[in-house]
């Protein structure tokens, strides 16, 4: 008699449609993709699951090839930015060496590899198989933030995230205040493919105040 | 009073070996200077058995073994040798004295604990000592003089029983005890040849016929120490050097010559319970110049390996403009603080697993690149800063750092809505803007292009009027043709335009 296997462990994505459709959240020791092109609200989904888990007591880490994360985006989340690991890379070849000794260290609830559009070369995708192995080991999950898949079928989960419309508030002054996406699963080893959700990412969403956050709100201190 | 004294015979020819391991087994000899009249100051072994005396000159020892090799012994590795010596002993107590020439005394009073018995305890002191690359003779007894001349005659570890210290010193020559060369002759000529005849001499007698010298070597021959056991006071310091008899212009060897160097510190400070810090490097170039470098080290380790990638980082973006002919390296020496689990809060990444981890992506990116991400204590849009990582478990309550925004989301967000992000675009990148009535109609720059479909602003922004960062800039939001949300703003010092972030 064979025995059980163990229960897949999710990191809640802090969106609870999405968290319905991936039975709990991305799961962890596998590796899963955020896909889809600029604006799109991949950025904004993986730092809301980064938050969330952080807000969970876990640490994570990110590698950001595109040099692009945004702290003061992140602390207006509020996360405790010292428990976010941000990792640098000069090159492709480094973010990919970073993200397996970040693996096998163990430790991290998620490791996030932003890899922008800088694409590992075609060559590289035997580094998949060895990813996925050390982040099994740790039990830890890898999300890869790209503009199309990578991982191929070394992929636990696939999420495409297709950019509908901005939001625009429009009156005296027009503002600009998010957009709405479709978050469409197109595979997923542990459940149903095929199933999409609707989020928003919304500047407005932490205030019920006019949205003067991010450069905004640099006007009226600057102003002193 | 029970003291060691730790003795490396040939200190010189053991610091060269030391630095060298592979002429461990090889007639070696150091000499006093450079040139074929410098003479032999220590000998190896095989060469005694070549028939090479001390005293020759390497011309002649030459002459005699064909396969000698005879090298110098700078003051660096000789500097290095000997301290490496005291943190052997200093690992055991912070009561010794260094005595210089590859001899040592520590206090063993008190350190009954942790071991059964003195021979025990100096057994492993001889194993510590040999780690650290040097082979010592070890001497315990109930005085300076008596544990020095037992550590001489006695040969690998000699313990004198408290009180019989008379009784071990009788039959031990007196030229252990380095006396004066006339001094020694009078007393050859008496027929004086070992300790126990001197200690017998009346001190009067003595003190009338040879002087406060007589009297001063008839009372260490009784194991009378002159001056008591001083402790050293110094700060921590952990140095290793070397100098290179040809000048070294490549990365390679020069990273060859840096493995040994960081072996020996590493082993050092393990041995002290210290791990590696930040390095200071120093090159003493063929120009007669010297290049002074301070390598950071993200996470303290002793793993050799990161190390020496950190080092191998700052010497190709920083090469020396000369051949070198010195190196010496030291670090800061840190201790590895044990972290205090949570009951209640996930596991982090173990303490020691992960300074080698952050140490190897500090080698790998720079150490610049690695930390977490701090928002700047400025209102400039762009700012961010970047500081040490701990992966230590803090309790939500002691977080210092942006503590949770009651206005922020729930962790999980029943509408489907997230906080939007901004993507940053660094450093900015310069486009062409087409305006119609102040208002961005057209974005063209590398990478960006399109009409303007829908646009937000203009926000100014301004700040450090006060010094030469003064920025003032006119923020816009702009929905660009190919559907994507772009950051823009417009320089107003430049009058130029520039693109920092993409909503995504």
């Amino acid at each position: 008699m064979g025995t059980a296997p163990e229960p897949v462990r999710r990191l809640p994505t802090g969106v609870r449609p999405l968290d319905a459709a991936l039975n709990g959240g991305v799961p962890r020791g596998r590796i899963s993709e955020l896909i889809g092109p600029l604006s799109s609200g991949k950025t904004s989904l993986v730092l809301t699951l980064l938050a969330t888990t952080i807000r969970c007591g876990e640490v994570v880490a990110c590698i950001d090839l595109a040099h692009a994360l945004h702290p003061a985006s992140l602390a207006l989340a509020g996360t405790d930015l010292q428990r976010l690991l941000w990792v640098r890379p000069p090159t492709a070849t480094a973010a990919m060496r970073c993200t397996e000794l970040l693996l096998q260290a163990g430790g991290f609830a998620a490791v996030v590899l932003d890899l922008g559009a800088s694409l590992p070369h075609p060559r590289r995708s035997q580094v998949w198989p060895r990813l996925l192995r050390a982040a099994e080991q740790s039990h830890t999950a890898l999300i890869i933030v790209a503009p199309h898949r990578l991982a191929g079928s070394f992929a636990g989960l696939s999420l495409s995230l297709q950019r509908r419309s901005p939001l625009w508030r429009c009156g005296l002054w027009a503002l600009f205040d998010g957009f709405e996406t479709a978050v469409v699963v197109m595979r997923n080893k542990l459940g149903a493919p095929g199933k999409s959700t609707v989020i928003r990412a919304r500047e407005s969403c932490l205030s019920t105040e006019p949205p003067f956050t991010l450069a905004r709100t640099t006007h009226e201190h600057d102003s002193r | 009073m029970r003291l060691a004294c730790l003795y490396v015979p040939d200190f010189p020819l053991a610091a060269l070996l030391r630095v060298e391991p592979d002429l461990i087994g090889t007639p070696v000899a150091v000499a006093d200077g450079p040139g074929p009249r410098a003479k032999l100051k220590a000998i190896s072994a095989d060469a005694v058995r070549r028939g090479v005396t001390v005293d020759l000159t390497t011309v002649q020892a030459k002459t005699i073994a064909a396969d000698l090799t005879v090298r110098q012994v700078s003051s660096d590795t000789l500097r290095a040798a000997q301290a490496a010596l005291c943190d052997a002993a200093e690992s055991f107590t912070p009561r010794i004295e260094d005595a210089g020439d590859g001899v040592a005394y520590l206090d063993l009073e008190g350190l009954g604990a942790l071991c059964e018995s003195e021979s025990r305890l100096t057994n492993v002191l001889a194993q510590r000592v040999t780690r650290l690359g040097l082979e010592a003779q070890i001497g315990v007894a109930g005085s300076k003089v008596a544990a020095y001349l037992a550590a001489c005659h006695g040969g690998g570890v000699t313990v004198v029983p408290p009180g019989e210290e008379w009784h071990f010193l009788a039959p031990v020559p007196i030229k252990l005890l380095a006396p004066d060369p006339e001094l020694a002759v009078t007393l050859q000529r008496w027929g004086i040849r070992y300790i126990g005849d001197l200690a017998a001499l009346p001190m009067t007698a003595v003190g009338t016929r040879l002087g406060p010298e007589g009297v001063s070597l008839v009372r260490r021959a009784r194991g009378e120490d002159e001056h008591p056991l001083v402790p050293r006071s110094q700060p921590l310091h952990f140095e290793e050097g070397v100098e290179i008899e040809y000048g070294i212009e490549a990365l390679e060897p020069l990273l060859f010559v840096l493995r040994g160097l960081l072996d020996r510190l590493t082993a050092r400070l393990a041995l002290r319970g210290f791990i590696c810090g930040d390095l200071r490097l120093s090159l003493r170039l063929a120009n007669r110049g010297r290049d002074e470098q301070t390598i950071a080290v993200a996470a303290p380790s002793n793993e050799v390996k990161s190390l020496l990638a950190l080092v191998r980082l700052q010497l190709e973006t920083h090469p020396p403009i000369a051949a070198i002919e010195g190196v010496r390296i030291a670090a800061v020496a840190e201790r590895l603080r044990a972290a205090q689990l949570d009951l209640f809060r996930p596991n982090g990444p173990a303490p020691a697993r992960w300074a080698i981890t952050l140490a190897r992506l500090a080698a790998l990116c720079g150490a610049e690149r690695v930390g977490a991400p701090v928002v700047a204590d400025t209102h400039r849009p762009d700012a961010y800063g970047i500081a040490p990582f701990s992966a230590s478990p803090r309790h939500p309550a002691l977080s210092t750092c942006h503590p949770p925004n009651p206005r922020t989301l729930e962790p999980s967000n029943p509408s489907g809505a997230i906080p939007l992000a901004l993507r940053a675009v660094r450093p900015p990148r310069a486009v062409e803007v087409f305006c119609e009535r102040d208002r961005p109609e057209f974005v063209r720059g590398d990478g960006f292009a399109g009409r303007v479909v829908h646009a937000a602003g203009p926000w100014r922004v301004y700040g450090e009027w006060w010094s030469d960062g003064r920025y003032v800039r006119d923020y816009y939001d702009a929905q660009l043709s190919d559907g994507c949300v772009y950051r823009l703003y417009c320089d107003l010092g430049a009058r130029s335009w520039f693109v920092d972030g993409v909503y995504d």
